[in-house]
């Protein structure tokens, strides 16, 4: 393979990727990334291998590996080009028909589309899909059109055009310059200014300087990054080499958690081919410049996402924080100047170059620039990645694009921003999604975590669980981190199991603001959101538990009691034969009683009485009524069956 | 170049600065308290327990606390010691402390001044001493270069320890980490060997007998000798060690043999070829206190080990621990002279870069009156020691004990003459391993004994002296 030398030695590869593509010729496009391969995918592809055979095919269909689409609970999900017909939750046992009808007489299939559960109505195209009709995927787009595995896809879409034009049309001060006016702000959490980040490195003392790549997602259910960095490794990988072209480094480091194999392994594959053709290496394209990367895989601490911790593990040692009082875009890894970014900031650099940065600019809202990937989770209807453009309404994501909450359920509130992010209740639903419109609510944006809540979840129990993931994910080195959330899991363990006092708000409160002043680095600074928010939107839950040792959501267990209403039971035996520990007394047609003593709160009897009765109840701050006497249990029933 | 100066003022009072010193060192000069846990002059600022928080104003008139250990002086910086928030945010750290570790006077004193008595908070372990300050591990890396011990786990879980738990390999028991901690915790000595003054009594006591020498320790005989093996200078050590197994003194020794080349480790003898094996000073520093654990679980009892102070300090506090749990284990300590250990990698690169000589072909090395002494291929190469600083084992300059004075004997060519060991009896024990056995006497030289263990004495003291200075120890 010959190096690229110029624009034109890339230009002139990209036409011939096209000249040998057709672009009416049939492909499937189909996603192999970690949520579809759970799903199942590997077992499609054998299937459309053989079919293609068995039906004659062979060799006429090309079949493209892609990354995800966002949408992975209807995965595996496939793409039929060149009609661009979607289809969702794809079995094996699918794949004979979607080759006999779609391939061979393109004709759709109906049954494979996605459902629109509030309507109803098939969806043939992604357009169709409420989920993905609000969303502005810039940079997520691609991922579908790209194989990961192979750099032509990513040149064939004008892949490197921005990185060439970085180098031989602009110099590193006009790619500064062009970043810091685009407003592009870290997509990692912090929402530092990109640019001024930037700038600071190169204005720095001290060689060699770096650049990083932060790939070390660890926000449960989170994983913008990873979609990213599997399905299209050459967007951050260019956006990476432009940036240290701009910032004077030579030398970077793609920091990957470990647990993300085929991140690790697609973004290792592209940086082979990337060498291969001279974007990567001596004198890139020619240009004089030379930049090389090394890949730096994680072993899968929370707190190594930070990024003075991170720099630290990348010298080998223990990923620990230090303190940042000099910016490690001063004095990072090596105590040399350093630049990390976030996966998705540096994908939206070639985007910035090409596009322009005023173009970028006119995205988003004026202090919060561009798109953003949320992870968007919980009780929403549709669940997945979702990119919309910065400032879109709380509202909007949940209901527009998550399709709303699950079961008819009333909305309680969401979460941004990961363990220490913060739960914003309904009242502030028409809140823009940008960096500062979530601080002033006391969340933050962190790097894309939104978790939906109903009205079934206790806010007391949420802060207890993101406090305990801090618990467990703090390094500890300091002492408002590990010794406050020790303390302050401590006492939401009481409060969520009725021994709650008095003053346990108060202590709380002291911790919290403690380790919000004190601590060493952000994420012990923002570890209290959970309990501040909560308490802040939802302080009357809390003295619901610690008062009345009530909870109002039904929730903890240790607070409520599961109560057979001899009203509705119709003395079924389901309960009676499903309850794991024979709590529940009662025979055909004599009403059910629940042992109290016996009972451990599982919430199977809830869970299987059949929606018409709805027999079971669960109590909480009230005493459990004294069961029916004897004689008054037996029911007599009418015709229907039902219970008189 | 000469650092700038800058202004700023600390609780209102204008003061002068070289830019790049922390807020705590300017507030030091000028004589304003602030208070400190993790911290040691003499060691990089870690920021770890926070309590020296200020609060300050930069000349955008934001506020923020900040620790004033890692925070540098900056012109036009106001810092306050005392603030409201200042005040809050240290109870309530100290407060934290004080219900982790209860029973801390330390803590419990820092934590009054503070206004807290009893914490409002849960008390998890009435017994914990250790508030993970970092300060023995940093002394242990920073200064002492031996990294014995470290942080393992995180979160909540973590702790102070030797690797995996277990009795340290590594640790000289040079007492810096027990030296700096301000809790006087007993976690550090779990796995590792720190002894200090104290610790030294009561081993002296428990194990050894005679009138004390303020130089070389506790002896109840000193003499030169020479046996009839040919080892190192008298073959002193050799000959004990062979007429203790073949009299059934010990089932078992530790002794340190050559590898490959020169480099050596420690194995097990069980018999008198392999005793012979190890015979020669290697004066490299070896992994030794894990083949211990070894021989007890293979259910040894009676074990000889060959060490220097290091070593004897390390196996004499393992034996106190074995000796709650089995009380019928004899250990007996044969302790070597040591000015210093080498580091074989680094005395390999020294020799070959100052005489010529590839060490792992060497038949005999030797360190006689300051010099190193090499035997190869029948000649003779030399320097003087001091050549050789570069490939000196990292902590040896810390000890303070030339002649392993916590042993039950101790031998050594320093104070003897040529083809001697100086042998100095400490115990019953190494009275015992003497009888019976012919060696020719003759007067030692303990001048030359004290001359070197002073030597040694002053060198530790003045690399001690900067971890010592502050007044928090």
């Amino acid at each position: 393979m010959e190096l690229l030398q110029s624009p034109f030695d890339l230009e002139k590869l990209r036409k011939s990727i096209l000249a040998k593509k057709d672009p009416n010729a049939p492909a499937i496009a189909i996603c192999v990334s970690t949520g579809c391969e759970a799903l199942g995918v590997k077992g499609d592809l054998k299937a459309f291998e053989e079919q293609l055979k068995k039906q004659g095919l062979e060799g006429k269909v090309e079949i493209r590996e892609t990354g995800c689409l966002g949408f992975c609970e209807k995965g595996p999900r496939i793409v039929i080009y060149p009609d661009e017909i979607f289809y969702f939750q794809v079995k094996a046992t699918d794949v004979p028909d979607i080759v006999s009808k779609t391939l061979k007489n393109k004709e759709a299939i109906e049954r494979l589309f996605y459902v629109d559960p509030i309507t109803g109505k098939p969806a043939r195209n992604l357009s169709e899909i409420p989920f993905y009709k609000y969303q502005n995927r810039l940079l997520l787009d691609s991922n579908a059109k790209v194989d990961p595995k192979k750099i032509e896809d990513y040149i064939a879409l004008g892949g490197y055009t921005a990185l060439a034009r970085s180098l031989y049309e602009m110099t590193p001060e006009q790619v500064l310059e062009e970043v810091k006016r685009s407003k592009l702000r870290g997509r990692g959490g912090g929402g530092f200014p990109t640019g001024r980040k930037w700038e600071s490195t190169r204005n720095a003392e001290g060689e060699p300087k770096y650049v990083i790549v932060n790939c070390d997602e660890g926000d449960p259910g989170a994983f913008m990054n990873r979609a990213l960095m599997e399905g299209n490794p050459h967007s951050i990988l260019e956006g990476l080499i432009i940036g240290a072209y701009a910032i004077g480094s030579h030398e970077g480091f793609i920091y990957v958690r470990q647990e993300y194999p085929l991140a690790v392994e697609n973004m290792q594959i592209a940086l082979e081919q990337a060498e291969k053709y001279g974007i990567l290496g001596n004198s890139i394209l020619g240009s004089g410049f030379d930049f090389k990367v090394k890949i730096h895989k994680g072993a899968g601490a929370f707190v190594s996402g930070e990024s003075s911790a991170l720099m630290t593990a990348i010298e080998g040692k223990v990923g620990e924080p230090r303190p940042k009082y000099v910016h490690t875009s001063e004095r990072g890894v090596w105590d040399k100047p350093s630049t990390l970014n976030n996966v998705e900031t540096w994908a939206n650099i070639p985007l910035i170059i090409n596009k322009g940065a005023k173009w970028f600019a006119s995205i988003g809202t004026e202090g919060s620039t561009g798109t953003k990937i949320f992870a968007l989770a919980g009780k929403v209807n549709n669940t997945g990645l979702v990119e919309v453009p910065m400032g879109m309404t709380l509202r909007d994501i949940v209901y527009k694009i998550g399709g709303g909450i699950r079961n008819g359920k009333k909305f309680k509130g969401v979460q941004t921003g990961g363990p220490s992010g913060g739960v914003i209740p309904e009242k502030y639903l028409d809140s823009p999604v940008d960096f500062d419109e979530l601080a002033k609510l006391g969340s933050i944006m962190g790097s894309g975590g939104m978790i939906v809540m109903d009205e079934d979840t206790c806010m007391v129990d949420v802060a207890r669980y993101f406090v305990n993931f801090l618990c467990d994910e703090s390094c500890g080195k300091c002492v408002p981190c590990r010794e406050g959330l020790k303390q302050a899991r401590k006492i939401l363990d009481d409060i969520v199991t009725g021994k709650g006092k008095e003053d346990d708000i108060e202590k709380l409160k002291d911790i919290a603001e403690a380790t919000s002043a004190a601590a060493l680095c952000a994420l012990g600074q923002t570890s209290a959101n959970p309990m501040l928010t909560t308490m802040r939107y939802f302080k009357d839950e809390y003295e619901a538990h610690i008062k009345e040792k009530r909870c109002p959501a039904l929730v903890c267990k240790n607070l409520i009691s599961y109560y057979v209403d001899p009203a509705k039971c119709a003395a079924c035996t389901l309960c009676f034969r499903n309850c794991p520990v024979n709590a529940i007394e009662g025979e055909r047609g004599k009403i059910h009683i629940i042992d109290q003593a016996k009972c451990t709160k599982c919430g199977t009897c809830f869970d299987v009485c059949p929606p018409a009765f709805r027999a079971i109840r669960k109590l909480s701050g009230e005493p459990v009524p004294p069961p029916i006497p004897e004689k008054n249990r037996w029911i007599k029933k009418d015709k229907k069956g039902a219970a008189n | 170049m000469e650092a700038k100066e800058v202004t700023l003022k600390i609780d209102g009072e204008e003061v002068k600065a070289k830019e790049g010193e922390t807020i705590l060192e300017v507030a030091k000069k000028v004589g304003v308290e602030i208070p400190t846990l993790c911290h040691n002059s003499a060691l990089k600022p870690f920021g770890s327990c926070r309590v020296c928080s200020v609060e300050i104003t930069d000349t955008r008139g934001r506020k923020k606390i900040v620790t004033s250990c890692n925070y540098s002086a900056k012109e036009g910086l106001e810092v306050s010691t005392k603030s409201e928030k200042v005040l809050k945010t240290r109870r309530l750290l100290l407060e934290l402390l004080l219900a982790r570790c209860p029973k801390v006077t330390k803590i419990q004193d820092l934590a009054k001044e503070y206004g807290v008595e009893k914490p409002r908070f849960w008390i998890d372990d009435i017994e914990e001493d250790c508030i993970l300050c970092g300060l023995c591990t940093r002394v242990c890396e920073e200064r002492i270069g031996v990294y014995a011990i470290n942080f393992a786990n995180r979160g909540t879980e973590r702790e102070v320890t030797a690797p995996y738990n277990r009795f340290s390999d590594d640790c000289i028991g040079c007492g810096a980490c027990a030296i700096v901690c301000p809790t006087n915790s007993q976690r550090i000595q779990i796995y590792t060997y720190p002894t200090l003054p104290e610790d030294i009594e009561k081993i002296e006591q428990q194990f050894l007998k005679g009138t004390k020498n303020e130089h070389f320790g506790v002896y109840n005989d000193v003499f030169a000798a020479k046996s009839s093996i040919s080892g190192q200078d008298g073959g002193v050590a050799t000959a004990l060690l062979i007429s203790g197994m073949q009299r059934g003194l010990f089932d078992s020794a530790i002794v340190v043999q050559k590898t490959d080349g020169y480099n050596s480790e420690a194995i097990i003898a069980e018999n008198v070829d392999d005793i012979m094996k190890a015979k020669g000073t290697k004066y490299l520093r070896v992994k030794m206190m894990s083949k211990l654990g070894e021989l007890i679980n293979k259910g040894k009892k009676k074990i000889a080990i060959v060490g220097t102070a290091c070593e004897v300090r390390a196996a004499r506090k393992i034996q106190k621990i074995l000796l709650k749990e089995f009380p019928d284990i004899e250990i007996t300590l044969i302790g070597l002279f040591c000015f210093e250990a080498f580091d074989y990698e680094k005395l390999k690169e020294e020799t070959k870069k100052l005489l010529g000589v590839d060490l792992d072909k060497a038949e005999k090395t030797q360190i006689h009156k300051g010099k190193y002494i090499v035997q190869f291929d029948g000649k003779e190469y030399s320097c003087k020691v001091k050549e050789l600083h570069n490939a000196i084992e990292n902590g040896c300059a810390y000890c303070d004990d030339f002649t392993a004075k916590l042993a039950d004997i101790s031998v050594g060519s320093v104070g003897s003459p040529e083809g001697y060991s100086t042998v100095i009896v400490r115990s019953d024990a190494g009275k015992k391993l003497l009888e019976g056995l012919d060696l020719a006497k003759e007067g030692a030289n303990t001048e030359e004994v004290t001359k070197l263990s002073i030597f040694k004495k002053k060198r530790a003291s003045k690399k001690f002296a900067p971890i010592l200075q502050d007044p928090q120890v």
